[in-house]
């Protein structure tokens, strides 16, 4: 059982946070990464708000900031 | 019972890391191992509010690739149960295994350049005659000019800065602008070794008109790079 | 424009409208709409070329006026053929979206 992570593991001091709309987010979260193609799945992002352009939903005061989770 | 899946990841023994663990459990989160990956699910009676949710999923995620490599994947992804996951991931392995592999140690930074206030510093329209044909193409010239003069500004500026920019990089995509402010957006994937080169040049006095402006955001997690 | 890209669009449009006209079922499967939109878009690419060299070179006003006429008349060619059809921009562009992504 590992105590620490090992040295490739790249920590987070390393990054330079930047505040980012919601926008932003939910655009990369609802609209991007892996789709599973296949009769196993239910649904995948079947929701309404994908079909919308969704910086237009969004308004620019909603800031979010990335940081960790603590 | 139908899952949720939240990410695939590489298994290399990040999961028995206490922060980790407490991450998961703080998530309701379940994994589990597969030919070499670690899948990372819920259990989808938990979903609760879809916008909460979502802005979690990338805090997770990105928590996530502190540790190990995270392929992220379109949420809400659910699936019937357990093995139709399980399935399907035997049936992907290899293609999964080379976006880990691919993606390892990188992050990926959205650049966009972004008119600030309407134009009113474009040259006037040639002078044209005032025939039928004259009036038609002082029309049509009307319409044109603004997308032209903000094509020769991005042309100008990638010209310029786009060289330094892949240098530093893996890989790029442009993106279609989202929004008509943005005359330009680009996503680039980077090694997180190369950032301290990448990074400064984004700090850089561009050449821009007053009114255009470059932006950026990042690190993020390669959204843009996991396809399979 | 160059001669050559009138007279292609030009023989497009023609050819398009002799072959949509000779088959009757052509305009019912929606064939009709895809060859005016793939027209339509050669028309705007044209069309937004011509801009820029009146905005870009000093062209002699003859020049100018004789390519405003052309794009006039393209436009209308085009203008036509939609009536005909009965197709509106919004159908074309189902195929292809509008000008802001023609680059």
């Amino acid at each position: 059982m590992l105590d620490s992570p090992p040295p490739t593991y790249h920590l987070p001091t390393l990054y330079k946070q930047r505040e980012v709309g919601l926008a932003d987010v939910l655009d990369r979260v609802l609209n991007k990464g892996v789709m599973i193609q296949g009769d196993a799945i239910i649904s995948v992002a079947d929701i309404p708000l994908i079909r919308l352009n969704i910086r237009l939903l969004i308004s620019s005061e909603s800031t979010y900031q990335k940081s960790l989770l603590s | 019972m139908s899952i949720c899946l939240y990410a695939m990841c590489a298994d290399n023994g990040a999961f028995d890391l206490p922060v980790l663990k407490e991450l998961l459990t703080a998530h309701a989160l379940l994994t589990m191992q597969k030919e070499g990956l670690m899948l990372v699910y819920l259990e989808a009676g938990k979903l609760p509010n879809l916008t909460t949710t979502a802005t979690q999923y990338d805090q997770i995620i990105t928590h996530l690739s502190y540790y190990t490599t995270a392929l992220p994947v379109r949420f809400p992804t659910l699936l019937q149960d357990l093995p139709a996951l399980t399935h399907w991931v035997e049936r992907n392995q290899m293609a999964i295994q080379e976006k880990l592999t691919n993606l390892a140690g990188k992050v990926e930074y959205t650049l966009l350049l972004r008119n600030t206030q309407a134009e009113n510093d474009i040259a006037p329209l040639p002078a044209l005659p005032t025939t039928t044909v004259g009036k038609y193409l002082k029309q049509k010239l009307a319409e044109h000019q603004p997308i032209i003069h903000k094509e020769n500004i991005v042309n100008a500026f990638l010209a310029q800065y786009f060289p330094i920019f892949a240098q530093n990089s893996t890989q790029h995509k442009r993106l279609a602008p989202a929004q008509p402010d943005i005359i330009w957006e680009a996503v680039f994937l980077i090694e997180i070794s190369h950032l301290p080169a990448f990074l400064p040049i984004l700090e850089t006095n561009f050449d821009l008109p007053p009114t255009i402006h470059l932006a950026y955001s990042g690190p993020w997690v390669c959204y843009h790079f996991a396809t399979l | 424009m160059t001669s050559t890209e009138n007279d292609f669009l030009q023989n497009t449009l023609n050819l398009a409208t002799q072959y949509i006209s000779a088959s009757p079922e052509n305009a019912e499967n929606g064939l009709v709409a895809l060859v005016l939109s793939l027209v339509e878009m050669i028309r705007k690419l044209i069309e937004k070329q011509a801009m820029r060299r009146i905005l870009e070179e000093d062209l002699p006003e003859e020049q100018v006026e004789r390519l405003g006429l052309t794009l006039m008349r393209l436009e209308q060619k085009m203008e036509e053929l939609k009536r005909h059809f009965n197709l509106t921009d919004k159908d074309l562009e189902i195929f292809i979206g509008g000008i802001q992504e023609i680059s």
